[in-house]
């Protein structure tokens, strides 16, 4: 399994990257 | 029948075989929306057929050529049906690299986790599974073979974020609502 850390930095990354290519609930409701 | 109780003011028994039955919690949404999970053409002939969204397994829709393929199908039928098509859903898991070492090193993870997680999971012994499970035989039989070098973006999203984003926006052209993500394989 991958590690932790690792995991969160990609969850992350993935937001900062790739989330604000697309329309969703996140743009208007940003992670805390 | 949860649908149409769901969708009661009050109790229904006169179309089925219960006596009294009602839903205790009315839901804030009506209707609420339902999805099928797809791994066949059954299955998306249900979804159809009751008017359910769908959610795709993108390695189970490269059987029909890919998410686009299963899309039209999924709108064919429900025409077919007098429905309206719902919405589309499907997931993938993420493989973000920049280096060739990350990259080998996240091909291996999945098909460890495929080895491990998904595998042991589905009915792969013919001689155990019925005969509307001989998807699941033949996808257990392509998960055992496949090779790291050969994962592609029909089971993983892999690579930068700009990669990641070219194949998102192919989910979204082919008429996808909504994709989901696991990052923790």
């Amino acid at each position: 399994m991958k590690p932790h850390p690792q995991v969160k930095e990609e969850m992350d990354r993935f937001m900062r990257e790739v989330a604000t290519s697309f329309d969703g609930k996140h743009r208007v409701r940003p992670a805390a | 029948m949860i649908q149409k109780l769901w969708a009661a003011d009050g109790r229904i028994s006169h179309h089925y075989p219960f006596d009294d039955v009602r839903s205790m919690r009315k839901t804030i949404q009506n209707p609420v929306p339902v999805y099928i999970a797809s791994f066949s053409k059954p299955s998306l002939e249900v979804a159809a057929r009751l008017g359910c969204g769908l959610i795709v397994a993108p390695l189970a829709a490269a059987r029909y050529g890919g998410l686009k393929q299963v899309a039209d199908l999924y709108d064919e039928t429900c025409a077919k049906h007098g429905r309206k098509p719902g919405r589309l859903m499907c997931s993938y898991f993420i493989l973000f690299y920049d280096k060739k070492a990350e990259e080998d090193a996240a091909r291996a993870r999945q098909i460890r986790c495929y080895g491990d997680c998904a595998i042991p999971a589905l009915p792969s012994d013919p001689k155990n599974a019925p005969p509307s499970y001989t998807y699941f035989v033949e996808m257990a039989e392509r998960l055992q073979k496949v090779e790291p070098a050969r994962l592609s973006e029909n089971s993983v999203r892999l690579g930068g974020s700009h990669g990641i984003i070219d194949t998102l926006q192919k989910a979204e052209a082919a008429g996808f609502a909504k994709v989901t993500h696991s990052t923790s394989a």
